[in-house]
C-alpha cells in the first residue's frame, strides 16, 4: 500500500516500527527467552549490581530484573491491548449507531460518551478495579470505556464527512441499503483515523496500565508488570538507584514509538489527502494527454460530417508544430510581462509547463485558453510568485517590466497588491467568513496604501463606485456569505485594482458566475481597463469568455502553447487542429449553433451527428 | 441496445414488456417546495414521455435544483404531485421510496463525478453496486451492458476516478444510472464540471440512453449543449416556470425577456469590441469570413 511505503521512507517511523516489532515479539515469547526465572526468589543475591549472569541486576528478592522485565512485557502490553480494543470498539460502534439513528437516540448516546469525558482515569479504574475483585480485565474494561469517547468521537466526525458526500447519496439514491452503503463506503475511509487514534491510544493505555500496575492494582505481587517493577525498584532507590531505569526506559520507548508512529502516520495520511487533492491538477495533465485525442478526433469527424472541411481556410495547414500567426504586436510596445521559454515541473516529476513563450505588451489584453492540465494556472501562478508547494520553476525566464522574477530576492512585496493585481475563480474562497467585507478590504487598503482608517473608508467607497456596486455603506456591512458571486467578484476586483496595478490578472474569473452574471463582470473588466488603463491578462477555458476581452490569444495545451495570434485570427483562421476543434465545437455545438438552427431545424446537427 | 436497456425484469415493479408500454417518464402537476417559509417553486407543471429529454434552464437559485431533488424524494414537495414512471411518489413512505429506488425506475447524475463517484471504487465496481439491487441475478450483465452504452473502453473498467479523464468519469456516472434501466435520468448539470473536450462525450452518451427510451430531465446553465439534445426547454425563473416550447424555439427566439437576457448573456465568437476589431484589420492578413463561423 502506498501508504506504507511513504511511511517506511521515514527514519523516524521505521525506528518506531522497530522497537514496536520487538516490544510484540517479548510479549509473544518474553517468558519463554528470559534467561532465568522471573519469579523464583534467590535470597543469595539480593539486590546485585548487574553482572555477567544478571545484565541488569537482582531485586529485592534476588530475582533477575531483566527476566522479569521480558516476561512482564506480556501482561504489560496485553492490558494495554485490551482496553484499546474494548475503546476502539464501543466507541466505533456507538458512532456509527449515533450517526444513523433518529435525533434523540443521537442525543442520548452523545450525552453518555460526553459524560464519560468528565470522569478521571486513574481514579474510575482504580475504583472499578477494586470493585470488581482487583481483577486488571475489571480495571481494562474501565480505561477501555473511558477512552472510548476519543474514537467517538473521531469516528463520527469521519462518518458524518462521508455520509454527505455524493457518492453516499448515490448510493442510497440506487437503493443500496444501509448497512452495505456503510461497508462499501464508509468503513474504508475511517481505516486510517482509526489506526492513528489507535496508537496514541495504546500509548496512553500503556501508561495507565503502568501507573495502575504500580498503584498495585489488578496483579498480584510475584507477577511480573512494568509499573510493579518500578513500585518494588522504587523501595530500594538508596541501594540500588539504577534498578527502576530499565521498567522505566521500557515503558518510555514503547509509549514514544507509539507517539512517533501515530504522528507519521498522521502526517502521512495528510500528504496522502494533499497528493489527492493535487493529483485532480497535475493528474489533468495526464488526462489531458491520455483521454482528449479520442475525443478531438471525434470531433473532427463531427466536423468533417457537417459537410464542410475546416481545413479549406488554410490549405496548406502546418502539422501539430506551434501554429503561429505572424504577430504584429511584437517589438511596437513595451513588454510589461515577458515570459521566456518557461519550464515548471512537479517534485513528483510531472512536467506541468514545457517551454512556453509568451508576452503581455503594456495596455493590451491577452488571453490564456487552455483546459485543465494545460498549464495555464501553473503559468500564472509562476507569474504570481503563488506556485503550490512541490512544484518549481526548472527553466526559462520570467519578467515583469523588466524585473527578473525567477530571481531569488524578486521584490514580490513591492508587486503583489501595488504593480500586479489579481482575481480568481471562486471569489467566495478568497474572503474570511467572519470579517465584514469592508472591513477585509479596508485592511488591504491600509496596508498597501498606507492609508488611515478614515482615508481607507473614504477610498473604499470611490473603489466600490468604480465596480459597479451600488449601496456600497450596505456591502460593506456585509459579511460574505451575504453576498452573491456576482458581487463577490467586484468587490475582489475591487480589491485587485485598489493599489492602482500595471497588470491585472483575471484567472478563470468568471467561471463559477451565472451567465448572466459572467456577463456583466466581463463588461466590467472591459470598462475598468479602458478607465485605469490596465494591462490584462485573462486565463479562461471557454473560447467566448476570451473572444469578448481579449486582443491576442495564446492556447495552451499540455504545457505548451500550441498557437498564438491576434484573437480574430486564431478564431477566423485556427492553425493548429486542436484550436480548430475548439472553435468548431463553438460553432458546431455552441449557442450560435442554436441560434443558427432557429425554429426551422427540427433536430439539432449535433445531435444527429452525435447519434451517428 | 433496446433489448439491453429493456430487459424483463425479476421484480413484478414495472408490469409488461418493459417501457413498450409507453408510461410517461415523469409528470408533474402543480408542484409547490417550501423550505421552512420560504417557497422556492410553485405551480410546477412538467412532462417527460419515454426517450424524451427536457432541458431545464434557470440562473442558480431559480429553484433547478430543488426541482430535481425533489422529483427524486430528496426533498419532500409542500404541494402537488409527482408521478415516475407510472407510480404516484408524492406521499411515499421512507419504505416505499426504498423499494422504488431499489427497482431503479428513477436515477440522478450530479455535477462533478470526481465527488459522485467513491474514488476507491473501480468504474466496473461503482456501476455494479446500483445494478445489484435492481437485478440482483443478473448484476454483471447489466452493469457491463451499461458501461457498453456509455462507450467507456473496456481496458477503463478497472480504473479508479483518479485515471480516468472528466468526459470518462461522468461517462461512469451515467453507466451506474443507467445499469438499473430507469424510466427516468435526472441530471443536473452533468457537464459543467467538463471542459469543452469532455462536453461532447457526455451529450452523446445521452443521446444514446434517450433513444433507448430513458426519458431525461436535464438541468444546465450550459445552454449550448442543451441545445444540443433537448427536445423541450422550460425555464425557470423564481420558482416558476415562465417559458417553455420546443428547444429551438425557446433557444432560438425567445419571447420571455429573461429567458431572452439569459441567451444574450452568452458569450460567443462574434465580437462585439470594435476597438480590436480595429487592431486586427490592421494587422494584415485579410480575414476572410471562413465556412467555421458561419455554417
Amino acid at each position: 500500500m502506498n501508504t506504507v511505503r511513504t511511511l517506511l521512507h521515514r527514519p523516524s517511523a521505521v525506528t518506531a516500527l522497530l522497537l514496536l516489532v520487538v516490544v510484540a515479539v517479548l510479549t509473544a515469547v518474553g517468558d519463554l527467552i528470559a534467561p532465568h526465572d522471573p519469579l523464583a526468589p534467590q535470597t543469595s543475591q539480593v539486590l546485585e549490581a548487574p553482572s555477567a549472569a544478571h545484565w541488569l541486576g537482582t531485586d529485592y528478592l534476588g530475582r533477575d530484573i531483566l527476566s522479569r522485565l521480558l516476561a512482564g512485557t506480556r501482561l504489560s502490553v496485553l492490558a494495554a491491548l485490551e482496553a484499546v480494543l474494548i475503546a476502539l470498539v464501543l466507541g466505533t460502534g456507538a458512532a456509527l449507531v449515533a450517526v444513523f439513528s433518529s435525533r434523540p437516540v443521537r442525543w442520548v448516546i452523545e450525552r453518555i460518551f460526553d459524560s464519560f469525558m468528565a470522569l478521571p482515569f486513574i481514579t474510575f479504574a482504580v475504583a472499578i478495579g477494586a470493585l470488581l475483585g482487583n481483577s486488571i480485565h475489571a480495571a481494562m474494561i474501565a480505561v477501555g470505556i473511558l477512552a472510548a469517547p476519543t474514537y467517538f468521537r473521531v469516528v463520527r466526525a469521519s462518518v458524518l464527512e462521508t455520509v454527505h458526500t455524493q457518492y453516499v447519496e448515490a448510493a442510497r439514491l440506487l437503493g443500496v441499503p444501509l448497512p452495505r452503503v456503510v461497508l462499501t463506503h464508509v468503513l474504508p475511509r475511517i481505516v486510517p483515523v482509526l489506526l492513528v487514534t489507535s496508537a496514541s491510544t495504546l500509548a496512553a493505555s500503556l501508561l495507565v496500565v503502568a501507573s495502575l500496575t504500580f498503584l498495585g492494582v489488578g496483579v498480584q505481587p510475584p507477577t511480573p508488570t512494568w509499573g510493579g517493577m518500578l513500585s518494588a525498584d522504587l523501595s530500594y532507590l538508596a541501594l540500588r538507584p539504577f534498578n527502576p531505569v530499565a521498567p522505566a526506559a521500557a515503558i518510555m520507548l514503547t509509549v514514544a514509538a507509539l507517539g512517533v508512529l501515530a504522528d507519521r502516520l498522521r502526517d502521512v495520511r495528510g500528504d496522502a489527502g494533499a497528493q489527492e487533492a493535487r493529483g485532480s491538477s497535475t493528474e489533468g495533465a495526464g488526462e489531458a494527454a491520455g483521454g482528449a485525442p479520442s475525443a478531438t478526433s471525434h470531433r473532427a469527424t463531427l466536423v468533417a460530417d457537417g459537410s464542410q472541411d475546416p481545413a479549406t481556410g488554410t490549405a496548406s495547414a502546418p502539422a501539430p508544430v506551434v501554429g503561429r500567426h505572424q504577430a504584429p504586436h511584437a517589438a511596437e510596445t513595451e513588454a510589461l510581462v515577458e515570459i521566456d521559454d518557461l519550464r515548471i515541473e512537479a517534485d513528483t516529476g510531472g512536467q506541468l509547463v514545457r517551454g512556453v513563450s509568451l508576452r503581455v505588451p503594456r495596455g493590451a489584453s491577452v488571453g490564456i485558453l487552455g483546459e485543465s492540465g494545460s498549464g495555464k494556472s501553473m503559468t500564472v501562478k509562476a507569474l504570481l510568485g503563488v506556485l503550490p508547494e512541490g512544484v518549481h520553476i526548472t527553466g526559462g525566464r520570467l519578467r515583469f517590466a523588466g524585473e527578473d522574477l525567477t530571481a531569488p530576492d524578486a521584490p514580490w512585496q513591492e508587486l503583489h497588491g501595488h504593480r500586479i493585481g489579481a482575481v480568481f475563480q471562486d471569489p467566495a474562497t478568497w474572503f474570511t467568513p467572519h470579517l465584514s467585507v469592508g472591513a477585509q478590504i479596508d485592511e488591504v487598503l491600509r496596508h498597501t496604501q498606507g492609508l488611515g482608517r478614515a482615508q481607507a473608508a473614504a477610498a473604499r467607497a470611490e473603489l466600490f463606485a468604480q465596480v459597479g456596486l451600488r449601496d456600497a455603506e450596505r456591502v460593506a456591512r456585509q459579511y460574505p456569505h451575504e453576498l452573491s458571486g456576482g458581487m463577490l467578484q467586484r468587490v475582489l476586483l475591487a480589491i485587485a485594482v485598489s493599489g492602482e496595478p500595471d497588470l491585472l490578472v483575471a484567472d478563470e474569473a468568471t467561471t463559477a458566475l451565472d451567465v448572466t452574471v459572467q456577463a456583466e463582470v466581463l463588461t466590467l473588466l472591459r470598462r475598468l481597463r479602458q478607465e485605469l488603463s490596465l494591462t490584462v491578462l485573462m486565463i479562461s477555458h471557454d473560447l467566448a469568455v476570451l473572444a469578448h476581452s481579449c486582443d491576442y490569444l495564446y492556447v495552451f495545451r499540455r504545457g505548451e502553447v500550441v498557437e498564438e495570434g491576434p484573437t480574430e485570427a486564431v478564431l477566423h483562421m485556427p492553425q493548429h487542429p486542436y484550436t480548430r476543434t475548439l472553435v468548431a465545437d463553438h460553432t458546431v455545438f455552441g449557442i450560435e449553433a442554436v441560434r443558427a438552427a432557429g425554429t426551422a431545424a427540427q433536430v439539432h446537427p449535433v445531435r444527429e451527428a452525435a447519434s451517428r | 441496445m433496446t433489448s439491453t436497456l429493456t430487459p424483463t425484469r425479476d421484480r413484478a415493479v414495472r408490469v409488461g414488456p418493459g417501457r413498450a408500454a409507453q408510461r410517461p417518464a415523469l409528470t408533474v402537476r402543480d408542484l409547490a417546495v417550501r423550505y421552512g417559509t420560504r417557497e422556492v417553486l410553485h405551480g410546477i407543471d412538467l412532462d417527460v414521455a419515454p426517450g424524451e429529454v427536457v432541458g431545464l434552464i434557470g440562473e442558480s437559485g431559480s429553484g433547478k435544483t430543488s426541482l430535481a431533488r425533489t422529483v427524486l424524494g430528496l426533498v419532500a414537495a409542500a404541494a402537488g404531485t409527482i408521478e415516475v414512471d407510472g407510480h404516484l411518489v408524492t406521499g411515499f413512505t421512507r419504505a416505499q421510496w426504498r423499494a422504488f429506488r431499489r427497482a431503479g425506475h428513477a436515477q440522478y447524475v450530479f455535477q462533478d463525478p470526481l465527488s459522485s463517484l467513491d474514488g476507491r471504487l473501480t468504474a466496473r465496481a461503482s456501476v455494479l453496486e446500483g445494478a445489484r439491487q435492481t437485478f440482483p441475478a443478473a448484476a454483471v450483465r447489466h452493469a457491463e451492458q451499461a458501461l457498453e452504452t456509455v462507450g467507456l473502453d473496456r481496458a477503463l473498467w478497472e480504473s479508479r476516478p483518479a485515471e480516468l479523464s472528466g468526459g470518462q468519469r461522468q461517462r461512469v456516472a451515467i453507466a451506474r444510472a443507467l445499469a438499473v434501466d430507469p424510466a427516468l435520468l435526472v441530471c443536473d448539470e452533468p457537464v459543467s464540471a467538463l471542459d469543452a473536450s469532455s462536453r461532447i462525450e457526455v451529450v452523446r452518451t445521452l443521446t444514446a440512453a434517450a433513444r433507448a427510451g430513458t426519458g431525461i430531465l436535464l438541468i444546465s446553465h450550459d445552454l449550448s449543449s442543451l441545445g444540443a439534445i433537448a427536445d423541450r426547454v422550460l425555464v425557470l425563473h423564481g420558482g416558476a416556470i415562465v417559458e417553455s416550447g420546443p428547444a429551438a424555439e425557446v433557444l432560438g427566439a425567445p419571447r420571455h425577456p429573461y429567458t431572452r437576457r439569459l441567451i444574450d448573456a452568452i458569450p460567443t465568437l462574434d465580437r462585439p469590441a470594435p476597438e480590436s476589431r480595429h487592431r486586427a484589420r490592421e494587422s494584415g492578413p485579410a480575414l476572410a469570413p471562413t465556412p467555421l463561423l458561419h455554417p
